[in-house]
């Protein structure tokens, strides 16, 4: 890891410094993510393009400390990511990031609303997490009489909704979304894009990765990646 | 508290896998509360059986046999034609110039030995002489042909235990009339006569009866008891003060039996080895009831130990099963550990879930086995003990004899000693009966609260590896 500890400036979520991580693949290594190096701009929506397998979705794994970097630094939000340890860690996923899956990953045995209610339960909780849930699910546009329902009797959309509900359950500054539209219908994808890219405009930094380019022609951001490389950013 | 909702969530989503865990589990922890409750069962018999053994430690001369060797012989044949005779003890070898003898003065030396509360002396002989007559007996139904009656000789008792009708040697004698020796008797020409004797010469209690001396004087006792065992040779004897004994026997201060009794019951065996000791094996047999029952109670402690060991295993097969199920759960779960994580989910919020799922399981199955050992538990324990106990108890006398315990209808030849114990350890053996009672529950809940600790080892162990990335990875 970088002994050089780069400095955020107030007006980036996130800084990416020289990062690599390299994955065990049939008896040789496969560097998933080669030395990049990026910042994430504050309230943007930024989209991190390329076809599978190219490191989109490791580098999201890092940044959100679901994984380890084998060398670089990551800052977000004032914390240093591959540094946590522990408690840091959970308390990291808890407050600073969201996650968006391509799967959606709901709790199977909870309801829309519970679901939406596990990350602030998990996080201390509060008199007020019910109120939230139901706040963050109408913004989402999920019909009220889903909320009670199990995800199972939700088509894929009405998951993604909830999917992103949880994601903004602790109000974290950083949403990261992997794939979100890739199980969906075009016309249900274009609805998650745009509740997406409205988070953005409330000043919480969006990170999506995909090789949609509908989505990257909405994206304040758009940066190419190849073989775990970026090799290419359009946008501020 | 939501944790809790959120572990009975994840139970309702899957009801078969829930199901099937809890009957695997049941039944495992079903078993081991069988065994646990037929194990307490027999353990409880054998206390009672160890606890009626009582505390006496018998000491005789080594050699004798029995309930006391017949030293002394009295009545006509004799030296003198009418005065004693000396035979030897019913002992192997019978040889008795030979005979080791125990004295007051050994029994003086175990006064200080830990733990010993009192000792009682008994010498015992047969009396055939003219004056007193015994009980005729009819040969037995399958004798030959031409069998005639016959008369035994009569046993004769001294002893100084003045309180206890069990000191003239009967496990089951009931005075009929009269009363038994108190200590102003000691020393005294006085009696307590089997029915068997009483009616043969026609005493009643208040009669004096006769009896002749070594140096061929007569000795006239008066009966003030008759008792009766309820057989004809445990009834065709009588019982003197000890010290009389002696003096018309001409026995010095020679014991035949002596009990020593222990101030507790857990003091008997070493109590038992210091007397040994005192003594010295080539002097006196030591002997307690105790391992005269634990021969007896062989077969229930073969199946107390077998239904330990089938409890140890049952719980052994708990855990396994409980760690196995779990672990697998766990695997198949794995995806949702790592989303829980990543969501924010710390390791003790999904442990502290999957213990919860757990223990849910555990109790159910811990109640479905505690009622299913209600009607079982009576079974397994009869199967036990009648797979251990199907030959009869045999025992091991001193010397490496072997008596057998009295059937039904056949009299205590013995008088005292090993077979009234055996009499009275076959009567304890009979039925274990299997008490199923509210520690049963405790036992399940002890056991499932156990269990569920225990699994809490297996989704500790996945949280701790699993590291979200590499299992959302696969989408």
């Amino acid at each position: 890891m970088s002994d050089e500890t780069p400095t955020l400036v107030a007006s980036d979520t996130a800084i990416i410094q020289h990062v690599s991580k390299v994955f065990p693949s049939g008896g040789g290594q496969v560097k998933a993510v080669d030395d990049i190096s990026f910042t994430v701009p504050r309230g943007k929506l930024v989209v991190l393009r390329g076809p599978s397998g190219c490191g989109k979705s490791t580098l999201l794994n890092l940044l959100g400390a679901l994984d380890k970097p084998d060398s670089g630094t990551i800052m977000a939000d004032g914390v240093d990511v591959g540094r946590l340890k522990g408690g840091q860690e959970v308390d990291y996923r808890r407050r600073k990031v969201g996650f968006v899956f391509q799967m959606f990953n709901l709790m199977p045995g909870l309801s829309a609303m519970e679901n939406v209610t596990l990350p602030m339960e998990l996080a201390g909780g509060t008199n007020h997490m019910r109120h939230r849930a139901q706040t963050l699910l109408t913004q989402v546009g999920l019909a009220e009489d889903r909320w009670i329902r199990r995800p199972f009797k939700l088509s894929g959309g009405e998951q993604q909704r909830v999917a992103i509900a949880r994601a903004l359950a602790n109000d974290c500054p950083l949403v990261l979304a992997d794939e979100p539209t890739a199980n969906l219908d075009s016309k249900t994808g274009a609805l998650i894009v745009t509740l997406l890219r409205d988070l953005a405009r409330e000043n919480r930094t969006v990170l999506i990765a995909t090789h949609d380019d509908s989505i990257a022609r909405q994206a304040d951001v758009v940066m190419e990646m190849r073989d775990g490389r970026l090799v290419g950013r359009v946008g501020d | 508290m939501r944790t809790i909702r959120r572990a009975g969530k994840a139970l309702i989503r899957s009801p078969l896998r829930g199901a099937l865990l809890v009957g695997v589990l049941g039944v495992s922890i079903g078993l081991a509360l069988i065994m646990i409750t037929v194990n307490a069962a027999f353990a409880e018999r054998l206390d009672d059986i160890k606890a009626s053994v009582g505390t006496d430690i018998t000491v005789r001369p080594a050699g004798t046999f029995g309930g006391g060797g017949f030293s002394i012989q009295i009545g006509p044949g004799g030296t003198d034609g009418g005065g004693i005779t000396e035979t030897p003890d019913q002992t192997e070898g019978g040889d008795d110039t030979s005979q080791p003898t125990i004295t007051d003065d050994d029994l003086n030396s175990l006064t200080s030995i830990p733990h010993v509360s009192s000792i009682t002396r008994q010498i015992t002989a047969q009396y055939s002489g003219e004056s007193l007559k015994g009980a005729e007996i009819d040969p037995p139904p399958n004798a030959p042909q031409g069998a005639q009656a016959f008369s035994p000789p009569i046993l004769v008792t001294g002893t100084d235990d003045p309180s206890k009708l069990t000191g003239i040697g009967e496990q089951d004698t009931t005075l009929s009339s009269g009363r038994t020796f108190t200590s102003d008797d000691a020393g005294k020409n006085v009696a307590v006569v089997g029915q068997a004797v009483a009616d043969a010469n026609d005493l009643q209690v208040g009669d004096t009866f006769t009896l002749e001396d070594p140096d061929g004087n007569s000795v006239s006792i008066e009966v003030i008891g008759i008792y009766t065992t309820g057989t004809t040779f445990g009834d065709n004897a009588f019982a003197l003060p000890i010290d009389t004994a002696r003096e018309i026997f001409d026995r010095g201060n020679e014991v035949d039996q002596a009990t020593v009794r222990a101030d507790d019951v857990d003091n008997v065996e070493q109590v038992a080895d210091d007397v040994k000791a005192a003594l010295g094996e080539d002097k006196a047999d030591v002997t307690t009831a105790q391992s005269i029952f634990a021969s007896i109670s062989a077969p229930l402690s073969d199946a107390k130990n077998s239904s330990e060991i089938g409890m140890y295993a049952a719980l052994v097969a708990s855990a396994v099963i409980i760690l196995f199920s779990v672990g697998l759960v766990a695997r198949q779960r794995i995806r949702e550990i790592g989303i829980l994580k990543a969501i924010g989910a710390s390791g003790w919020n999904v442990v502290s879930q999957f213990s919860f799922e757990t223990a849910a399981v555990a109790v159910v199955a811990a109640v479905i086995g505690a009622a299913a050992t209600f009607p079982l538990a009576q079974t397994v324990a009869d199967n036990l003990v009648s797979d251990s106990g199907s030959a009869g108890p045999q025992i091991a006398g001193p010397g490496g004899d072997v008596i057998r315990g009295p059937g039904p209808g056949e009299g205590a030849f013995f008088i005292g000693g090993p077979a009234a114990a055996a009499d009275e350890a076959s009567g304890l053996l009979g039925d274990v009966n299997v008490a199923v009672s509210a520690d049963v529950f405790a036992y399940a809940i002890a056991i499932a609260i156990g269990l569920a600790l225990l699994a809490t080892v297996v989704p500790a162990w996945y949280v701790g590896r699993v590291r979200p990335a590499e299992v959302l990875r696969h989408e």
